[in-house]
């Protein structure tokens, strides 16, 4: 079965797919720092930084077609946080809604935080698709380790990434499956017939495991992921981390210039 | 010459924790580059008996490989000598690349990177999927997978390969690149299967396991042609032969 991939253009050839894994990992972080800390009224800042994931795509010739598709992943999280803000954040002025016999106030300081909160959360989920975008997984998973994160975590990583279509498509068999054999069903013996159905992609997932891990002892694993020497990072490298560093931490305390 | 047996099989017994016995007492020898095939019905124990090769399972009994016995101490160099390859290609394929894949095996036997990366080139090449080294298996298909399921073996270059239904769910073209890949290579090859045309094709000896016992150990040509011996196993002649008008007095 197609799945629609998140790392789709995460093999390409520019200048930034080429990059260390290490410091597009450091300047996502930066950035994810810096548009976190920036105050809620510091619009400059957040178009500047907002701009950086946009045009690391354009140079990476990653359609912004793809970013932003993939970006709106963010409104249904937005959506609800925003009804619990604009509605119960007390505040001075309202806004009054009049729906026949019901008056709803929205308040406005809800509505600002909600705007403050709308960008912060865009901009760190569009730099996180261009992450995916522009980085092969394999490669952030070898910079990971690396930057010494534990090795059961970049080993679960790895295993997510190469089993979750999987597990998906074993799902979806499993539901036509299901669905070729109802002819009609009540909610309730849907629910039942449901969790059986969970169930037995769980047994099918510890097997799967199990299978695994016969494979793995029978090339000798022996509780070690080992990796290969990587190439060390160029000159390329440092020059693209200092130059985004230096703009990021920049746009960051640039309010302080400008004097606020 | 070394007159040792690759492998030594010597009632051997194996009862999973459900009590399910799945291995009653199974005997076989096989020399130096002999292509065995293992033939029986589904459930006959076919898997579990190749678990016991490499010593990823140890039951009761004795598996010698080139006469050193498998116990927990030994284990880890056996599996340097006989290479498995499991029936489904995504459980054997288990990295983010196919490069990863292949290097799991000599990353784990502590070679150098360099010789790591050789490794991988050639036993990719082997297999005619030089290229393929920074796919992700999830986007290949069947017949690439299970050429490159081999690889990953390959690469550790072992004396001994072990094939767990190699030619399943093939279409008819992958499944007569998968033959002629096997044919050619020079070592002892031990395959476990009940697509008796592969048996044919490829191994002059083949045993039939049922019920966790081995019925048979023989020439191939003359268990192919038994049509008996077969169904009362549970097998069936290949198509090929029943057409060919051996068996036409069969009504």
């Amino acid at each position: 079965m197609r799945h629609d991939f998140i790392d789709k253009y995460s093999r390409g050839a520019s200048f930034v797919h080429q990059l260390d894994a290490r410091v597009k990992l450091v300047v996502v972080a930066l950035l994810v720092v810096a548009v976190a800390t920036t105050p809620g009224d510091g619009l400059i800042e957040f178009a500047l930084l907002g701009i950086v994931p946009i045009a690391v795509c354009v140079a990476a010739r990653v359609p912004l077609s793809h970013l932003f598709r993939k970006s709106l992943i963010v409104v249904p999280f937005l959506t609800v946080l925003g009804l619990f803000l604009v509605f119960s954040h007390r505040g001075n002025a309202t806004y009054e809604l009049r729906l026949g016999i019901v008056t709803v106030r929205l308040w406005r300081e809800g509505l600002v935080l909600l705007g403050e909160v709308a960008a912060k959360t865009w901009i760190t989920v569009l730099a996180m698709i261009t992450f995916m975008a522009v980085t092969a997984f394999d490669m952030t998973l070898r910079g990971l380790q690396r930057m010494r994160c534990p090795g059961i975590i970049v080993a679960l990583l790895a295993f997510m990434y190469r089993y979750i279509f999987l597990l998906v498509d074993e799902g979806e068999r499993m539901t036509v499956a299901r669905e070729s054999r109802t002819v009609s069903m009540n909610a309730w013996r849907s629910l039942v017939s449901l969790s059986h159905l969970v169930g037995a992609l769980f047994m099918r997932t510890f097997e799967r495991g199990e299978r695994i891990y016969s494979a793995m002892l029978s090339r000798g694993f022996t509780g070690e992921i080992m990796t290969v020497d990587v190439s060390r990072p160029a000159r390329a490298d440092a020059i693209a981390l200092v130059v985004s560093a230096i703009y990021v931490v920049g746009v960051r305390y640039l309010g302080q210039f400008y004097g606020r | 010459m070394d007159d040792r047996y690759a492998i030594e099989v010597s009632d051997l017994r194996y009862t999973y924790p459900d009590g399910n016995e799945a291995l009653k007492g199974v005997s076989f020898k096989v020399r130096d580059r002999e292509k065995v095939g293992i033939i029986g019905p589904n459930g006959a124990g076919k898997s579990t008996l190749l678990t016991h090769l490499n010593g990823v399972k140890i039951g009761n009994g004795s598996v010698k490989v080139w006469g050193v016995e498998i116990n927990n101490r030994t284990a880890r160099e056996v599996r340097r000598r006989v290479g498995i390859v499991f029936q489904d290609p995504d459980d054997q394929l288990f990295c983010p690349t196919v490069f990863d894949d292949v290097a799991f095996g000599p990353l784990n036997l502590r070679l150098p990177s360099d010789e790591v990366r050789r490794r991988v080139a050639h036993a990719l090449s082997e297999v005619g999927m030089s290229g393929y080294d920074k796919r992700s298996a999830f986007h290949l298909s069947l017949g690439e997978k299970k050429r490159i399921s081999i690889a990953t073996v390959l690469s550790m270059e072992p004396e001994i390969l072990v094939l767990d239904e190699p030619t399943s769910e093939l279409d008819p073209r992958g499944r007569r690149n998968l033959i002629a890949l096997v044919r050619q290579l020079d070592k002892t090859v031990i395959v476990a299967t009940h697509d008796l045309d592969l048996v044919f094709d490829l191994c002059q000896r083949c045993l039939i396991l049922n019920d966790g016992k081995i019925v048979y150990d023989g020439e191939t040509r003359s268990v192919l042609t038994n049509a008996e011996l077969l169904q009362s196993n549970g097998l069936e002649l290949p198509l090929s032969m029943q057409r060919t008008g051996q068996h036409s007095a069969r009504s």
